[in-house]
């Protein structure tokens, strides 16, 4: 194999890791969160920063303009899968503070760094990634899934 | 050219076709049209088609499709999810209750001798003899050794499931009533996967609706309680949960006898 052939290979490889990387993990290193209102309205934030401090949860919209804080509290494990409890969400926006009052709601985390499943699913939660559902008081749906950009126990 | 570099781009030919191909598939929408095949089949035999009196076509009203919005600037909740008043900018700290042991792989907490410090019902004397977990867990080895504690919010902390305090919805599992002061208690059905669920499996209890007599009833966070069915390991009576060690303790004699 001479040295323009082994160029050529080594190119078709590092376009193959790129287009592997550019699939899978690139997409999944920042939240999306949607909000359903009770409407049938859906919003999607994408683009999501997304942070474990304790026992919150910190959520940025990708404009920077809106904080959600998920505080979370009862955690046990299912298997590998840390499962919370969320009783207080906050969310700051344009200079305020308001309580978004919770109906029900869980908390998934997967802080280790292999892929696990859901308790009583067959979805799996990549590495460092967290999942959260709750439904609000007024019957808003929130979801948010991704890889955590930031974890501090 | 020489013919490793022939070699070379003939693979690369041979990825990019397929890949190539692939991508019209996928663009176009449709599969490549491949060739056809015939089939001699024998002629259909003919039978003239029954009268056909076709049914009143039923209108459909289609809902209104919902409306996607993509990134409309930070969160937007409905305007009735935001109360009025600002809140406080801090959520509420929840701290493990003094007195829980955690486990050993925790640094830098240290707990005293086994204390529960959160109400259990109407009683406060729980000196009877402790009944160990079968699976005897070591401290917090119920939950990979992470201490756990009950949050407000949820009915008894959350120990018997994510049922939130003063939601409708939840079934009423019966209740215990305390005459002396004039309290109810109610329980509820403890949620699957929670730490409630795992004692009643670890104990092989199988809870029922508390307010009959002659079961097992389980005192655990902030007066919750359940009850269950006496087996050959829990005697009925009042017990007041450990979530430490997932362990009942029985309630001491009353001091009259």
């Amino acid at each position: 194999m001479n040295t323009h052939t082994r160029s050529v290979l080594v190119a078709a490889t590092l376009v193959t890791v790129a287009a592997w990387f550019a699939s899978g993990l690139c997409a999944s290193a920042r939240g999306v969160t949607l909000i359903q209102e009770s409407n049938g309205t859906v919003k999607t934030y994408s683009d999501v920063y997304m942070s474990v401090v304790g026992q919150t949860l910190t959520l940025r919209s990708a404009d920077g303009k809106g904080t959600m804080r998920i505080a979370t509290g009862a955690c046990s494990f299912d298997k590998n899968v840390q499962r919370c409890l969320p009783y207080s969400v906050t969310l700051t926006q344009a200079g305020k503070t308001h309580t978004i009052m919770l109906s029900y709601g869980t908390v998934f985390m997967n802080l280790t760094n292999q892929s696990h499943e859901l308790p009583r699913s067959s979805d799996m939660l990549a590495p460092r990634t967290v999942l959260v559902l709750f439904k609000t008081a007024h019957g808003t749906y929130v979801t948010v899934k991704g890889t955590l950009d930031q974890v501090k126990t | 050219m020489n013919r490793g570099t022939r070699s070379a781009l003939v693979s690369a030919l041979l990825v990019t076709v397929p890949v190539a191909a692939f991508a019209q598939q996928h663009v176009s929408g449709h599969p490549p049209a491949s060739a056809p095949v015939s089939h001699t089949a024998p002629a259909p035999a003919y039978h003239p088609a029954p009268a056909y009196h076709p049914a009143p076509v039923p209108i459909y009203h289609s809902a209104p499709a919902p409306v996607h919005q993509s990134n409309p600037g930070g969160f937007t909740f409905p305007s009735h999810d935001i109360h009025g008043a600002p809140a406080p900018v801090q959520p509420v700290p929840v701290h493990a209750p003094a007195g829980y042991h955690v486990a050993p792989q925790q640094t830098g907490v240290h707990g005293n001798p086994p204390h529960v410090p959160y109400s259990t019902g109407p009683y406060h004397n729980w000196r009877g003899p402790v009944l160990h977990n079968p699976h005897n867990w070591r401290w917090w080895g119920w939950n990979n050794g992470v201490i756990w504690y009950p949050v407000p919010y949820y009915w008894g902390g959350g120990s018997w499931g994510p049922w939130a305090n003063g939601v409708t919805g939840i079934p009423l599992y019966g209740s215990i009533v305390d005459y002396d002061d004039r309290e109810i208690y109610p329980s509820y059905e403890a949620g699957p996967s929670s730490p409630g669920a795992q004692l009643l499996e670890d104990y092989q209890l199988t809870q029922t609706e508390c307010g009959p007599p002659i079961l097992v009833v389980i005192w655990g966070p902030d007066n919750s309680v359940i009850c269950a069915y006496p087996n050959n390991l829990v005697a009925p009576g009042n017990y007041e949960l450990d979530p430490g060690t997932l362990t009942i303790q029985s309630l001491g004699a009353p001091s009259n006898q």
